[in-house]
């Protein structure tokens, strides 16, 4: 039997609830194209490490995630999305609650960031602490990414801990 | 594939582990770090870990009561359902054997603890899978047919019909069996919904090859076209008929074309056997056990960045 010393303070950039992510996976089986929204979440801090906790999320109807816009159509949908997430805000009551990062599927082309996607990021989600969630329904795949300078690619995937709400 | 199993408790004891892949000995820091995890995660996270994804490897948990935690490594591209259902088999098991001594310490060596371990090995474990594909006559039979033990017939969860071996081992270090199995390449690729599971379960696959040039051109092909669909698993080539010195090309050459691992193979020659014994436990101590080994560099490297 061994006894364990707790001394460090290790925390995931990525904390999201179980049933936005199977909300999520969802949506993206159920539709043949690229569907994209919005990560909703709160902006945390512990141990002087910023990491965001995903609580809800948005999708619009016809919000179509492709290549073939520059930059996935965000910017058409933006005010659509500004305002369900100002209403989500209300009813939530939760006055922390910030876009955190966005997801979209890739159905059959498994996870990566495309340049239209990146560009998407840069544009729309510059922040560290901001998230590209992929989801690939086919291959039954999902990663989380963030910019990152400093790589060839331009971004980094992140790890992340999917989290169950209900047993508090 | 499951790679280790932890029971530990909240205060950070650990009750149970054990290491199917690589290395048996209980590594401290992984287990100090899971504890640590689960702790913080339950006060910044505002509830109880499902999972903890990395880039190769995820911990899938689930909880016993308020004091244990239950948590299994499985690698990334193994669906977590599968894993979620495995941790309740265990969970159940676990109580239902230790339920009374729970407020004691248990003894690992007593009876109860053994008969736990063969549940575990028997329920819990799954051996790693590597299937044999190619075009026919390439000798994927004969390459099954050198191990020892009865080829089946086995229905998959897809109820397609698959030629499977069980095929025990020895010598390997964590290893002590796997599943070899085999289809024709083309027939698994224009059937692609219908072997989309066993496409998912396979670990490792070892494309046959005659070693001739038309073969290879084709084997080529359906490569590119597996390797979008199973992303997540290892290739390799066997480039069987290496006694036909007019019209094989040599393994180097096959690899570089490739660039693919490819392991020279005849099966008809003496010593067949023995060889083939060899490339798959170098593949297995490639793919499994060495990968399995690199998971706990990872944490601690994961460790280290963000202290």
């Amino acid at each position: 039997m061994i006894i364990m010393k707790f001394d460090e303070n290790f925390v995931f950039p990525v904390y999201i609830n179980e049933d936005v992510l199977v909300k999520i996976k969802l949506l993206c089986k159920n539709f043949q194209n690229e569907i994209f929204g919005y990560l909703i979440g709160n902006i945390l801090k512990w141990d002087d490490k910023i990491y965001i906790k995903i609580k809800e999320l948005l999708f619009l109807l016809g919000a179509i995630h492709s290549d073939k816009y520059s930059t996935s159509q965000i910017e058409g949908a933006a005010g659509k999305y500004e305002r369900k997430f100002r209403r989500l805000k209300k009813r939530s009551a939760d006055d922390s609650l910030r876009v955190v990062g966005w997801w979209h599927s890739h159905p059959d082309f498994s996870c990566f960031l495309s340049k239209t996607d990146l560009k998407t990021q840069i544009y729309f989600f510059p922040e560290s602490y901001q998230v590209a969630l992929v989801v690939d329904p086919i291959k039954d795949d999902l990663q989380f990414y963030t910019l990152d300078k400093n790589t060839e690619k331009g971004y980094k995937e992140v790890s992340y801990a999917i989290i169950d709400i209900n047993s508090k | 594939m499951i790679s280790h199993i932890y029971i530990i408790t909240m205060d950070g004891v650990v009750r149970y582990s054990k290491s199917f892949f690589g290395s048996t000995y209980v590594n401290n820091d992984i287990i100090s770090f899971l504890t640590l995890i689960t702790r913080v995660s339950k006060k910044i996270g505002g509830g109880n870990i499902r999972s903890l994804n990395f880039e190769n490897f995820n911990f899938v948990y689930d909880y016993g009561n308020q004091d244990y935690v239950f948590i299994i490594t499985t690698a990334s591209n193994d669906p977590e359902e599968g894993a979620q259902e495995k941790l309740k088999l265990l969970k159940e098991e676990f109580f239902k054997r230790f339920n009374k001594d729970l407020e004691k310490k248990i003894d690992d060596q007593s009876e109860n603890f053994k008969e736990f371990s063969d549940f575990i090995n028997e329920k819990i474990f799954l051996p790693p899978k590597i299937l044999l594909v190619g075009e026919p006559g390439v000798g994927k039979k004969s390459i099954m047919d050198l191990f020892p033990g009865e080829t089946v017939l086995e229905l998959d969860d897809d109820l397609n019909e698959v030629v499977e071996k069980n095929v025990k081992l020895s010598n390997l270090k964590g290893i002590s069996e796997f599943i070899l199995r085999e289809i024709n390449f083309q027939d698994l690729l224009d059937n692609f919904s219908k072997y989309k599971l066993l496409i998912d379960s396979i670990d490792i696959f070892c494309m046959v090859t005659n070693s001739g040039a038309g073969n290879l051109s084709r084997t080529k092909h359906l490569y590119s076209r597996l390797k979008e669909r199973a992303s997540k698993a290892d290739f390799y080539i066997i480039a069987n008929f290496q006694d036909s010195v007019n019209s094989a090309f040599e393994p180097s050459k096959i690899s570089e074309s490739f660039g693919l691992k490819t392991f020279g193979f005849s099966a008809i020659q003496v010593g067949a056997r023995e060889q083939i014994d060899r490339i798959i436990k170098e593949i297995l101590e490639t793919s499994i056990t060495n990968k399995f080994e690199n998971q706990n560099l990872s944490i601690n490297t994961i460790k280290s960045i963000k202290k």
